[in-house]
Protein backbone atom coordinates (compact mmCIF):
# COMPACT_ATOMS: atom_id res chain seq x y z
CA UNK A 1 0.00 0.00 0.00
CA UNK A 2 2.83 2.47 0.84
CA UNK A 3 4.65 1.35 -2.12
CA UNK A 4 1.42 2.09 -4.02
CA UNK A 5 1.18 5.35 -2.51
CA UNK A 6 4.72 6.35 -3.34
CA UNK A 7 4.43 5.46 -6.95
CA UNK A 8 1.14 7.69 -7.65
CA UNK A 9 2.71 10.47 -5.23
CA UNK A 10 6.23 10.56 -6.81
CA UNK A 11 5.42 11.80 -10.80
CA UNK A 12 3.17 14.15 -8.86
CA UNK A 13 5.93 16.20 -6.31
CA UNK A 14 8.41 15.60 -10.11
CA UNK A 15 6.07 17.60 -11.96
CA UNK A 16 6.28 20.32 -9.81
CA UNK A 17 9.66 20.70 -9.21
CA UNK A 18 10.30 20.60 -12.64
CA UNK A 19 7.39 23.57 -13.95
CA UNK A 20 8.09 25.54 -10.64
CA UNK A 21 6.08 27.45 -8.53
CA UNK A 22 3.53 29.52 -9.79
CA UNK A 23 3.12 32.91 -8.78
CA UNK A 24 0.24 34.44 -8.37
CA UNK A 25 -1.21 38.14 -6.83
CA UNK A 26 -4.28 38.47 -5.52
CA UNK A 27 -7.20 39.98 -7.85
CA UNK A 28 -7.98 43.52 -6.86
CA UNK A 29 -11.48 44.11 -6.42
CA UNK A 30 -13.39 44.53 -9.24
CA UNK A 31 -11.22 42.30 -11.45
CA UNK A 32 -12.21 38.66 -12.61
CA UNK A 33 -10.20 36.26 -12.59
CA UNK A 34 -8.74 34.48 -16.24
CA UNK A 35 -8.52 30.55 -16.19
CA UNK A 36 -6.21 30.78 -19.22
CA UNK A 37 -2.89 29.99 -17.97
CA UNK A 38 -1.20 29.19 -20.86
CA UNK A 39 1.78 32.37 -20.71
CA UNK A 40 0.58 33.53 -17.26
CA UNK A 41 0.28 31.65 -13.89
CA UNK A 42 -2.24 34.35 -12.97
CA UNK A 43 -4.44 36.56 -14.98
CA UNK A 44 -7.50 39.09 -14.59
CA UNK A 45 -9.03 41.19 -16.18
CA UNK A 46 -11.59 44.11 -14.90
CA UNK A 47 -14.77 44.84 -16.83
CA UNK A 48 -13.10 47.72 -18.63
CA UNK A 49 -10.39 45.33 -20.01
CA UNK A 50 -7.52 46.37 -17.92
CA UNK A 51 -5.49 43.27 -17.42
CA UNK A 52 -3.08 42.13 -14.69
CA UNK A 53 -1.13 38.85 -15.32
CA UNK A 54 1.47 37.31 -13.51
CA UNK A 55 4.41 35.30 -15.59
CA UNK A 56 6.80 33.22 -13.76
CA UNK A 57 9.87 31.82 -15.24
CA UNK A 58 12.90 30.34 -14.50
CA UNK A 59 15.78 32.28 -13.95
CA UNK A 60 17.82 31.41 -17.06
CA UNK A 61 20.06 32.81 -17.76
CA UNK A 62 20.68 33.31 -14.24
CA UNK A 63 20.48 37.14 -13.17
CA UNK A 64 19.45 38.96 -10.30
CA UNK A 65 16.95 41.70 -9.65
CA UNK A 66 18.88 44.20 -11.73
CA UNK A 67 19.92 41.98 -14.87
CA UNK A 68 16.15 41.18 -15.32
CA UNK A 69 15.49 44.55 -15.03
CA UNK A 70 17.78 46.00 -17.49
CA UNK A 71 16.85 43.14 -19.97
CA UNK A 72 13.20 43.68 -20.00
CA UNK A 73 13.75 47.70 -20.10
CA UNK A 74 15.54 47.42 -23.55
CA UNK A 75 13.45 44.50 -24.44
CA UNK A 76 10.29 46.66 -24.31
CA UNK A 77 11.66 49.44 -25.61
CA UNK A 78 13.38 48.13 -28.83
CA UNK A 79 9.78 46.71 -29.11
CA UNK A 80 8.76 50.30 -29.23
CA UNK A 81 7.47 50.98 -25.96
CA UNK A 82 7.92 54.58 -24.78
CA UNK A 83 9.15 54.43 -21.12
CA UNK A 84 6.81 56.89 -18.62
CA UNK A 85 9.69 57.00 -15.73
CA UNK A 86 13.39 57.75 -16.64
CA UNK A 87 14.17 55.51 -13.25
CA UNK A 88 12.65 51.33 -12.88
CA UNK A 89 10.56 52.35 -9.30
CA UNK A 90 11.26 49.98 -6.17
CA UNK A 91 8.63 47.52 -5.49
CA UNK A 92 8.30 45.28 -2.07
CA UNK A 93 5.95 42.45 -1.74
CA UNK A 94 4.08 41.47 1.07
CA UNK A 95 6.31 38.88 0.80
CA UNK A 96 9.30 40.44 1.16
CA UNK A 97 10.63 40.30 -2.53
CA UNK A 98 12.28 43.15 -3.83
CA UNK A 99 11.14 44.09 -7.37
CA UNK A 100 10.90 47.34 -10.18
CA UNK A 101 8.30 48.62 -11.64
CA UNK A 102 8.53 49.83 -15.45
CA UNK A 103 5.75 51.93 -17.16
CA UNK A 104 5.71 52.29 -20.23
CA UNK A 105 3.18 53.88 -22.96
CA UNK A 106 2.06 51.63 -26.13
CA UNK A 107 -0.42 52.09 -29.18
CA UNK A 108 -2.89 49.27 -29.89
CA UNK A 109 -5.90 49.67 -32.04
CA UNK A 110 -4.88 53.32 -32.19
CA UNK A 111 -5.80 53.66 -28.67
CA UNK A 112 -2.59 54.80 -26.06
CA UNK A 113 -2.41 52.05 -23.66
CA UNK A 114 -0.45 51.97 -20.54
CA UNK A 115 1.98 49.42 -19.40
CA UNK A 116 2.98 48.43 -16.16
CA UNK A 117 5.92 45.51 -15.96
CA UNK A 118 7.07 44.61 -12.25
CA UNK A 119 9.66 42.07 -12.49
CA UNK A 120 10.97 39.93 -9.22
CA UNK A 121 13.79 37.76 -9.23
CA UNK A 122 14.28 34.69 -6.88
CA UNK A 123 17.01 32.09 -6.89
CA UNK A 124 14.61 29.98 -9.36
CA UNK A 125 12.58 32.07 -11.04
CA UNK A 126 11.90 35.63 -12.48
CA UNK A 127 8.56 36.74 -11.77
CA UNK A 128 6.71 39.39 -13.75
CA UNK A 129 3.31 41.33 -12.89
CA UNK A 130 2.21 42.88 -16.51
CA UNK A 131 -0.84 44.84 -16.40
CA UNK A 132 -1.82 47.34 -19.18
CA UNK A 133 -5.07 48.58 -20.83
CA UNK A 134 -6.41 51.51 -22.18
CA UNK A 135 -5.18 54.71 -20.88
CA UNK A 136 -8.92 55.92 -20.46
CA UNK A 137 -9.23 53.12 -18.11
CA UNK A 138 -5.72 53.06 -16.52
CA UNK A 139 -6.96 55.72 -13.92
CA UNK A 140 -5.58 56.14 -10.93
CA UNK A 141 -7.83 54.10 -8.50
CA UNK A 142 -6.81 51.37 -10.94
CA UNK A 143 -3.24 52.34 -10.96
CA UNK A 144 -3.85 51.91 -7.02
CA UNK A 145 -5.21 48.48 -6.86
CA UNK A 146 -2.91 47.39 -9.76
CA UNK A 147 0.00 48.57 -7.52
CA UNK A 148 -1.67 46.58 -4.16
CA UNK A 149 -2.08 43.81 -6.62
CA UNK A 150 1.26 43.52 -7.56
CA UNK A 151 2.51 43.80 -3.46
CA UNK A 152 0.58 40.82 -3.04
CA UNK A 153 2.86 38.68 -5.22
CA UNK A 154 4.11 35.32 -3.89
CA UNK A 155 5.69 32.46 -5.80
CA UNK B 1 39.03 158.11 -127.97
CA UNK B 2 39.36 155.51 -125.03
CA UNK B 3 36.42 152.82 -125.56
CA UNK B 4 33.83 151.16 -123.01
CA UNK B 5 35.55 151.96 -119.84
CA UNK B 6 36.56 148.44 -118.75
CA UNK B 7 34.59 147.60 -115.26
CA UNK B 8 36.97 148.15 -112.45
CA UNK B 9 37.65 144.92 -110.82
CA UNK B 10 36.68 144.87 -107.24
CA UNK B 11 37.78 142.54 -105.33
CA UNK B 12 36.02 142.08 -101.64
CA UNK B 13 39.23 141.96 -99.65
CA UNK B 14 41.32 144.75 -101.50
CA UNK B 15 39.07 146.93 -102.94
CA UNK B 16 40.29 149.17 -105.93
CA UNK B 17 40.58 153.19 -105.39
CA UNK B 18 39.67 152.70 -101.80
CA UNK B 19 41.65 151.79 -98.87
CA UNK B 20 39.92 149.30 -96.61
CA UNK B 21 37.76 150.73 -94.01
CA UNK B 22 38.31 149.70 -90.30
CA UNK B 23 35.72 148.22 -88.90
CA UNK B 24 33.04 150.11 -87.24
CA UNK B 25 33.12 150.01 -83.34
CA UNK B 26 30.07 146.97 -82.29
CA UNK B 27 27.28 148.59 -81.11
CA UNK B 28 26.07 148.34 -77.64
CA UNK B 29 24.75 144.56 -77.17
CA UNK B 30 21.41 144.25 -76.03
CA UNK B 31 18.79 146.17 -77.68
CA UNK B 32 17.90 144.68 -80.55
CA UNK B 33 19.18 146.12 -83.65
CA UNK B 34 17.40 146.22 -86.79
CA UNK B 35 20.17 144.88 -89.28
CA UNK B 36 19.55 145.36 -93.25
CA UNK B 37 20.16 142.63 -95.44
CA UNK B 38 24.38 142.79 -95.18
CA UNK B 39 24.86 144.62 -92.26
CA UNK B 40 26.80 143.03 -89.62
CA UNK B 41 25.66 142.16 -86.18
CA UNK B 42 27.16 143.74 -83.76
CA UNK B 43 29.51 142.76 -81.57
CA UNK B 44 28.69 141.85 -78.27
CA UNK B 45 30.37 143.59 -75.85
CA UNK B 46 29.28 142.10 -72.77
CA UNK B 47 30.85 138.41 -73.53
CA UNK B 48 34.22 139.37 -73.98
CA UNK B 49 36.16 138.51 -70.78
CA UNK B 50 35.84 135.64 -69.07
CA UNK B 51 32.38 134.51 -67.72
CA UNK B 52 31.50 135.94 -64.79
CA UNK B 53 33.00 139.06 -65.38
CA UNK B 54 31.33 142.32 -66.26
CA UNK B 55 32.30 143.29 -69.86
CA UNK B 56 34.17 146.69 -69.22
CA UNK B 57 31.79 149.89 -70.19
CA UNK B 58 32.49 150.69 -74.33
CA UNK B 59 34.31 153.73 -74.36
CA UNK B 60 32.79 156.39 -76.86
CA UNK B 61 35.64 158.80 -77.19
CA UNK B 62 37.05 157.93 -80.47
CA UNK B 63 37.25 155.88 -82.83
CA UNK B 64 40.66 155.02 -82.49
CA UNK B 65 39.89 154.08 -78.67
CA UNK B 66 36.69 152.30 -79.89
CA UNK B 67 39.14 150.23 -82.27
CA UNK B 68 41.64 149.96 -79.50
CA UNK B 69 39.12 148.46 -76.71
CA UNK B 70 37.81 145.96 -79.72
CA UNK B 71 41.12 144.51 -79.92
CA UNK B 72 41.19 144.21 -76.38
CA UNK B 73 37.85 142.47 -75.77
CA UNK B 74 37.98 138.98 -76.24
CA UNK B 75 35.22 137.14 -77.99
CA UNK B 76 34.75 133.78 -76.40
CA UNK B 77 32.51 131.13 -77.01
CA UNK B 78 31.84 128.69 -74.14
CA UNK B 79 30.24 125.71 -73.75
CA UNK B 80 29.52 123.39 -70.68
CA UNK B 81 28.69 119.87 -70.32
CA UNK B 82 28.36 118.96 -66.92
CA UNK B 83 26.80 115.29 -65.31
CA UNK B 84 24.49 115.23 -61.95
CA UNK B 85 23.67 112.24 -60.71
CA UNK B 86 20.08 113.08 -58.73
CA UNK B 87 17.73 110.89 -56.93
CA UNK B 88 15.56 108.13 -59.80
CA UNK B 89 12.74 109.96 -59.09
CA UNK B 90 14.12 113.61 -58.96
CA UNK B 91 14.95 113.32 -62.82
CA UNK B 92 12.13 115.85 -63.87
CA UNK B 93 11.95 117.93 -61.23
CA UNK B 94 15.65 118.72 -61.74
CA UNK B 95 15.41 119.43 -65.22
CA UNK B 96 13.14 121.90 -64.83
CA UNK B 97 15.29 123.34 -61.32
CA UNK B 98 18.35 123.83 -64.02
CA UNK B 99 15.66 125.64 -66.32
CA UNK B 100 14.47 127.88 -63.79
CA UNK B 101 18.53 128.40 -62.86
CA UNK B 102 19.11 129.42 -66.51
CA UNK B 103 16.15 131.82 -66.29
CA UNK B 104 17.42 133.22 -62.99
CA UNK B 105 20.66 134.82 -64.62
CA UNK B 106 18.70 135.51 -67.95
CA UNK B 107 19.38 132.34 -69.68
CA UNK B 108 16.94 129.74 -71.62
CA UNK B 109 15.81 126.30 -72.27
CA UNK B 110 17.89 125.22 -75.57
CA UNK B 111 16.57 121.72 -75.53
CA UNK B 112 15.68 119.23 -73.62
CA UNK B 113 15.35 115.05 -73.50
CA UNK B 114 14.06 112.72 -70.99
CA UNK B 115 17.69 113.08 -69.22
CA UNK B 116 19.45 115.87 -70.82
CA UNK B 117 18.61 119.48 -70.69
CA UNK B 118 20.59 122.62 -72.76
CA UNK B 119 20.31 125.74 -71.09
CA UNK B 120 21.57 129.20 -72.52
CA UNK B 121 23.21 131.46 -70.46
CA UNK B 122 24.53 134.89 -70.62
CA UNK B 123 28.36 134.55 -70.88
CA UNK B 124 29.00 137.21 -68.86
CA UNK B 125 26.77 135.34 -66.03
CA UNK B 126 28.06 131.76 -67.32
CA UNK B 127 29.98 131.05 -64.15
CA UNK B 128 27.02 132.01 -61.73
CA UNK B 129 24.53 129.97 -63.64
CA UNK B 130 27.12 127.13 -63.55
CA UNK B 131 27.38 126.98 -59.46
CA UNK B 132 23.49 127.33 -59.66
CA UNK B 133 23.15 124.13 -61.85
CA UNK B 134 25.73 122.52 -59.85
CA UNK B 135 24.07 122.22 -56.57
CA UNK B 136 21.29 120.50 -58.34
CA UNK B 137 22.87 117.47 -57.89
CA UNK B 138 25.77 115.16 -57.01
CA UNK B 139 28.62 116.47 -59.85
CA UNK B 140 30.34 113.75 -61.49
CA UNK B 141 31.60 115.31 -64.08
CA UNK B 142 31.91 118.69 -65.77
CA UNK B 143 33.36 119.94 -68.77
CA UNK B 144 34.07 123.63 -69.60
CA UNK B 145 35.56 124.45 -72.85
CA UNK B 146 35.90 128.27 -74.11
CA UNK B 147 36.63 129.13 -77.50
CA UNK B 148 38.32 132.68 -78.64
CA UNK B 149 36.73 133.74 -81.75
CA UNK B 150 38.13 137.41 -81.73
CA UNK B 151 40.47 137.56 -84.58
CA UNK B 152 37.76 135.50 -86.21
CA UNK B 153 35.14 138.12 -85.58
CA UNK B 154 37.31 141.26 -86.46
CA UNK B 155 37.99 139.77 -89.49
CA UNK B 156 34.83 139.61 -90.99
CA UNK B 157 33.45 142.58 -89.82
CA UNK B 158 36.80 144.26 -91.66
CA UNK B 159 36.09 142.13 -94.70
CA UNK B 160 32.08 142.86 -94.84
CA UNK B 161 33.27 146.87 -93.75
CA UNK B 162 35.10 146.60 -97.32
CA UNK B 163 32.29 144.76 -99.20
CA UNK B 164 30.01 147.72 -98.05
CA UNK B 165 32.64 149.66 -99.46
CA UNK B 166 33.28 147.93 -102.43
CA UNK B 167 29.22 147.79 -102.68
CA UNK B 168 28.85 151.72 -102.72
CA UNK B 169 31.49 152.45 -105.14
CA UNK B 170 29.88 149.67 -107.57
CA UNK B 171 26.66 151.58 -106.93
CA UNK B 172 28.44 154.24 -108.03
CA UNK B 173 29.56 152.71 -111.30
CA UNK B 174 26.49 151.12 -111.89
CA UNK B 175 24.88 154.78 -111.77
CA UNK B 176 27.78 155.97 -114.41
CA UNK B 177 28.01 153.36 -116.89
CA UNK B 178 27.80 154.25 -120.42
CA UNK B 179 26.48 150.79 -122.24
CA UNK B 180 24.86 148.05 -121.41
CA UNK B 181 28.21 145.30 -120.91
CA UNK B 182 29.53 147.76 -118.30
CA UNK B 183 26.20 147.45 -116.19
CA UNK B 184 25.88 143.95 -116.45
CA UNK B 185 29.32 143.47 -115.22
CA UNK B 186 28.95 145.77 -112.13
CA UNK B 187 25.65 144.15 -112.01
CA UNK B 188 27.59 140.55 -111.61
CA UNK B 189 29.86 142.18 -109.15
CA UNK B 190 27.60 143.71 -106.78
CA UNK B 191 25.79 140.13 -107.01
CA UNK B 192 29.06 138.44 -106.14
CA UNK B 193 29.10 141.21 -103.60
CA UNK B 194 26.07 141.07 -102.12
CA UNK B 195 26.52 137.11 -101.61
CA UNK B 196 29.79 137.67 -99.85
CA UNK B 197 28.26 140.17 -97.56
CA UNK B 198 25.41 137.81 -96.94
CA UNK B 199 28.07 134.82 -95.63
CA UNK B 200 29.79 137.16 -93.39
CA UNK B 201 26.94 139.01 -92.33
CA UNK B 202 25.63 135.36 -90.95
CA UNK B 203 28.75 134.06 -89.42
CA UNK B 204 28.78 137.35 -87.45
CA UNK B 205 25.18 136.91 -86.68
CA UNK B 206 26.15 133.36 -85.23
CA UNK B 207 29.53 134.38 -83.24
CA UNK B 208 27.69 137.13 -82.06
CA UNK B 209 24.88 134.95 -80.53
CA UNK B 210 27.47 132.14 -79.05
CA UNK B 211 29.37 134.82 -77.47
CA UNK B 212 26.64 136.57 -75.88
CA UNK B 213 24.93 133.05 -74.86
CA UNK B 214 26.73 130.31 -73.70
CA UNK B 215 25.69 127.01 -74.52
CA UNK B 216 25.27 124.71 -70.70
CA UNK B 217 24.37 120.70 -71.29
CA UNK B 218 23.23 118.76 -68.27
CA UNK B 219 22.88 115.57 -68.84
CA UNK B 220 21.38 114.06 -65.80
CA UNK B 221 21.67 110.27 -63.87
CA UNK B 222 19.89 108.54 -61.75
CA UNK B 223 21.26 107.26 -58.53
CA UNK B 224 21.37 103.80 -58.35
CA UNK B 225 19.14 102.66 -55.96
CA UNK B 226 20.28 101.01 -53.05
CA UNK B 227 20.04 97.40 -53.54
CA UNK B 228 19.15 95.82 -50.16
CA UNK B 229 21.46 92.70 -50.01
CA UNK B 230 19.68 89.97 -48.05
CA UNK B 231 22.81 87.89 -47.15
CA UNK B 232 21.51 84.60 -46.56
CA UNK B 233 23.11 82.75 -43.81
CA UNK B 234 24.13 79.92 -44.03
CA UNK B 235 21.58 76.70 -43.59
CA UNK B 236 21.74 75.89 -40.31
CA UNK B 237 23.97 72.44 -40.31
CA UNK B 238 21.57 69.29 -40.74
CA UNK B 239 20.55 68.37 -37.23
CA UNK B 240 23.03 65.53 -35.87
CA UNK B 241 21.99 62.20 -37.29
CA UNK B 242 20.38 60.11 -34.15
CA UNK B 243 22.77 57.99 -32.38
CA UNK B 244 21.98 54.34 -33.77
CA UNK B 245 19.80 52.55 -31.48
CA UNK B 246 21.09 50.73 -28.56
CA UNK B 247 23.06 47.44 -29.68
CA UNK B 248 21.66 45.05 -26.83
CA UNK B 249 21.96 41.58 -27.38
CA UNK B 250 18.28 39.16 -28.07
CA UNK B 251 18.94 37.69 -24.75
CA UNK B 252 17.78 33.56 -25.49
CA UNK B 253 15.21 34.24 -23.28
CA UNK B 254 11.70 32.63 -25.26
CA UNK B 255 9.23 33.97 -23.12
CA UNK B 256 10.30 37.62 -23.98
CA UNK B 257 8.60 37.34 -27.28
CA UNK B 258 5.38 37.33 -25.75
CA UNK B 259 6.05 39.88 -23.61
CA UNK B 260 3.65 43.33 -23.61
CA UNK B 261 0.58 44.12 -24.37
CA UNK B 262 -0.98 42.06 -27.26
CA UNK B 263 -0.51 38.96 -25.32
CA UNK B 264 -1.78 40.47 -21.89
CA UNK B 265 -5.21 42.00 -23.44
CA UNK B 266 -5.54 38.88 -25.78
CA UNK B 267 -8.51 37.41 -23.69
CA UNK B 268 -9.27 34.17 -24.35
CA UNK B 269 -12.17 32.64 -26.57
CA UNK B 270 -15.87 32.34 -25.00
CA UNK B 271 -16.51 28.87 -23.65
CA UNK B 272 -19.73 27.34 -24.57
Amino acid sequence: MNSLKILLVAPLFLLSVACGPSARVTAPDGFAELDEVDTYSYRATSAAGVVIGVRTEDNNPRGNLQFWTKALDLKLKKSGYTALSDAPVKVSSKAGLEGRRLRYQTQKDGRNHEYWVTVFVTEANVIVVEAAGDEAYFDAATKKQIEAATQTVES
Amino acid sequence: MRGPQAPPQVAADAPAGAAPRAPQAAPQSGAPQQQQPGDAPSAPQKAQAAPGTAAPAGAKTSTATKDEQRVSQALIVYTGDVALTVDADQVARTIDSIVDAAESVGGHLAGRTNDTVKVKVPSQRFREGLQKIEKLGMLTSSNISAEDVTAEFKDAEVRLDNLRATRKRLEEFLARAGTMADMLTVERELERVAKEMDVLTGRLRFLKEHTAFSLLTVRLTAKAKPVSVVVKEAPPPPPPAPPPPPRSIDLPVSWFGTLGVQELLRLPAAKK
